[in-house]
């Protein structure tokens, strides 16, 4: 059974940019224009492993990955976090999240497994994907 | 006092003799009076002389005996025999003064005359002698208490050489005492270092030549003063703790014989002078060099206006040369007329600055080639005892000043292009995203012969570029200046278009889009692109502000209305009831490149929508509540054609 990676992007064309890079290396992939149906997915379709993008309406990528490590099933889904450098902090994301978590313990928890920023180099993105995927 | 009338008989030198003395008697209580001469020959002397007195004469001294109230005649004849005779003739009441008794009456008046003489010449002599020595005496003194007591040092050295007088002052500036001087030869010791012949010295020995050799390097010269007398000019070393600039004169004294007694020297201190004048020359070169390396411009003039001053800085403005300019021009060669009279009116009263002053009066002047150069201009009118006696201008290049404020103006946009490649460079990021992601869509298609999925890659590429096409034309509207294309166009239909254009976006987003279209709204002129740039940049940012997660609460509505002002042209307002802006966002919000939507958003929307509103003349105002949404009103004015524009 191919892997099933769950995408959640609300630009159309990154979902397709991803999808194809992730078929292409055969893996099986599901989509979401939000967080809101991204969560639906995470429920329906059991993902082994979900990109996420950071900014998104009707909930943002990190309004969804707080309340998925929060869920003691889903939590071991591994997140790979998709984003650019916001021009208005400058932070890029890694450190965002550890300014953000920095002396809390429930917010260690919902650090992602990974962080790609954009634009996505395909060989960095299946690496990080193989090296998150453990083998049955 | 009385009067004897007297005859004389005889002519002769006797006769001349007697009534010389009878004619220059002194006052005496027996007072003699000729009243006649006799003698046989009448060209006798005493004839002679008689008759040019008006007074008798006869040859016949019998005629005398008739004279009335004769009392006594003098018989000067010399002969015993004609004496013998008058005894006998003569009237009772006549006296006779023989020639022998009136010899003795000669002689002795002769002597009295003489004593009396000799009495006042001694007289007179004592009493000259002895003002003459009291004189001396005091002069002496005078002399001596000048001397000594005068402000000025002062050395007197007898014709022996030795030191006769060495007063306070000198004792002053030497520091040796008088009484160790007096009597001695050490005139030479407290000015040099060894034993020397002085100038004084050499005066007393009339050696002149010496006194060139020795003396003419030290500006030796002849007094104008004084005959004789010389002075020099020296710097001492050895006199005074840091040495001493001395002026000194020295002058022989002479007797009323012109033999040479002495010499006296004086000594004038001028060293604090040197030094003054040392001081005043650096002050005076320190402000002459102030004056030439100052950045501003001075200039100064003299009563008549004629320029003295015409610094470097100066001539950098102007481009005169400080030597075809100084002495040579006035003001109104460097001023138009009405520069020279507004000038004039500034000093004479309290326009910029006080009166008598100009303070910052920015002014054209005339360089030499008769070009205007922006100056700013201050001065001062300088007086002398309440007399205008010229006056003193700073002048300021503008021209500099201007390009300063160039280039801090180019250093602001500098800085503002760094901000906004910063800003752009993330958006475009964003965009080369799409458009590598579009080729390895295309690249996978290719190799797989899937036709589909090559439409699907370059669609995105195409959109990614349509992007870049968008922002570059952003980009462009803002930072030029342009005139809107101007037609005639209903703007009910232009929103309808645009709200098509939304739909998808606000589908996705789930987001209602409200039409509220006021019906019968007239053609307006505006620009067609320029203004559907602007509804899709409000509507687009209405829909984003209602997806943003955790603010929103409930469905997204977004609302786009078009009315018709009373005074004309139209409005369109487009609502939304998403998140709304705190106070910090909405300060920022027509920023330039200012973004909420990260890496989404290129920050240029907003400002490039003002831009375009103000291009018709027109407003983009809004009114934004944080948690309840934000209401943006494009106003633009109605437009009248103008005679030039074709519709």
């Amino acid at each position: 059974m191919p892997k099933k990676i769950l995408i959640v992007d609300d630009d159309p064309d990154i979902i397709l940019f991803l999808s194809t890079v992730l078929k292409d290396n055969g893996y099986q992939t599901i989509n979401a224009m939000n967080g809101r149906e991204g969560l639906e997915m995470i429920e329906s379709e059991h993902p082994d492993l979900i990109l996420l993008d950071l900014m998104m309406p009707k909930k943002s990528g990190l309004s969804l990955l707080s309340d998925l490590k929060r869920d003691s099933v889903n939590r071991q889904i591994p997140v790979i976090m998709v984003t650019g450098v916001s021009s208005e902090t400058g932070h890029d994301l890694a450190s965002f999240f550890k300014g953000n978590t920095a002396g809390n313990e429930e917010c260690k928890a919902i650090i992602p497994e990974g962080y790609l920023e954009k634009p996505i180099d395909p060989e960095k993105l299946l690496g990080m994907v193989k090296g998150l995927l453990k083998p049955d | 006092m009385r009067k004897i009338n007297v005859a004389i008989i005889g002519g002769g030198s006797g006769s001349l003799a007697i009534m010389d003395m009878i004619s220059r008697q002194r006052p005496r209580k027996l007072q003699m009076h000729l009243v006649g001469i006799a003698d046989i020959n009448p060209e006798a002397a005493g004839i002679k002389k008689a008759r040019l007195s008006n007074i008798y004469t006869s040859f016949d001294y019998h005629d005398l005996f008739n004279i009335p109230k004769l009392e006594l005649i003098i018989e000067l004849t010399g002969d015993p025999k004609v004496s013998l005779t008058i005894q006998h003739e003569k009237p009772d009441h006549v006296q006779l003064m023989d020639h022998r008794m009136a010899r003795l009456f000669w002689d002795l008046n002769r002597l009295d005359d003489e004593q009396l003489h000799a009495d006042k010449e001694i007289k007179k002599r004592s009493h000259e002698l002895r003002a003459s020595e009291e004189e001396g005496l005091r002069q002496k003194k005078t002399a001596e208490g000048i001397i000594y007591g005068s402000p000025i040092p002062m050395l007197v050295i007898d014709k022996n050489h030795k030191i006769a007088y060495w007063n306070r002052a000198c004792e002053k500036l030497t520091g040796f005492s008088s009484e160790e001087m007096i009597g001695t030869d050490r005139q030479w010791e407290p000015f040099y270092a060894q034993k020397r012949t002085t100038l004084a010295d050499l005066l007393i020995e009339g050696d002149t030549d010496t006194i060139k050799d020795l003396y003419k390097d030290m500006k030796l010269r002849r007094s104008a003063m004084v005959e004789e007398a010389y002075e020099a000019e020296h710097f001492f070393p050895h006199l005074g703790p840091k040495g001493t600039h001395l002026y000194f004169n020295a002058a022989p004294i002479k007797d009323d014989q012109g033999n040479i007694q002495g010499a006296i020297v004086t000594y004038q201190d001028f060293s604090e002078r040197v030094l003054m004048t040392q001081q005043i020359k650096r002050r005076e070169a320190f402000v002459q060099n102030l004056i030439q390396n100052s950045i501003d411009g001075i200039i100064a003039t003299g009563p008549k206006g004629n320029i003295r001053i015409f610094n470097s800085g100066a001539v950098r403005i102007l481009g005169y040369a400080p030597d075809e300019i100084t002495g040579k021009m006035t003001y109104p060669e460097i001023l138009s007329e009405e520069t020279g009279q507004a000038i004039r009116e500034s000093f004479y009263s309290n326009k910029h600055g006080p009166e008598g002053k100009i303070i910052n009066m920015e002014v054209n002047l005339l360089n030499k080639a008769k070009e205007p150069i922006p100056v700013r201009f201050s001065g001062t009118l300088l007086y002398e005892q309440e007399k205008e006696v010229g006056s003193v201008v700073f002048i300021q290049d503008l021209r500099e000043v201007h390009k300063l404020q160039k280039e801090k103006e180019l250093a602001q946009r500098m800085a503002a292009i760094g901000s906004t490649v910063a800003g752009v460079a993330h958006y475009i990021k964003n965009i080369l995203t799409g458009l590598q992601g579009g080729a390895y869509v295309i690249n996978s298609a290719l190799s797989k012969k899937d036709l589909g999925l090559v439409l699907k890659g370059w669609d995105m590429v195409e959109r990614n570029i349509g992007q870049i096409g968008a922002i570059v034309n952003d980009m462009l509207t803002y930072s030029g200046q342009r005139t809107p294309d101007y037609q005639k166009i209903n703007p009910n239909e232009l929103a309808s278009e645009v709200l098509e254009l939304m739909e998808e976006k606000a589908r996705i987003a789930g987001v209602t889009l409200v039409r509220n279209l006021q019906p019968g709204i007239p053609k307006v002129s505006i620009d067609r692109m320029g203004i559907h740039n602007c509804l899709l940049n409000l509507i687009s940012n209405a829909i984003d502000s209602c997806t943003l997660e955790g603010i929103v609460k409930g469905k997204g509505i977004v609302t786009v209305k078009t009315d018709r002002p009373s005074d004309g042209g139209i409005r369109f307002i487009i609502s939304d009831n998403g998140t709304g802006m705190d106070e910090k966002t909405q300060k920022k919000l027509f920023r330039d490149f200012f973004t909420t939507k990260g890496y989404k958003g290129s920050g240029l929307g907003l400002p490039v929508t003002k831009k375009i509103a103000e291009e018709h003349g027109g407003t983009l105002t809004f009114e934004s509540t944080l948690g309840r949404g934000t209401v943006f009103t494009l106003m633009l004015p109605e437009r009248y054609r103008q005679e030039s524009e074709p519709w």
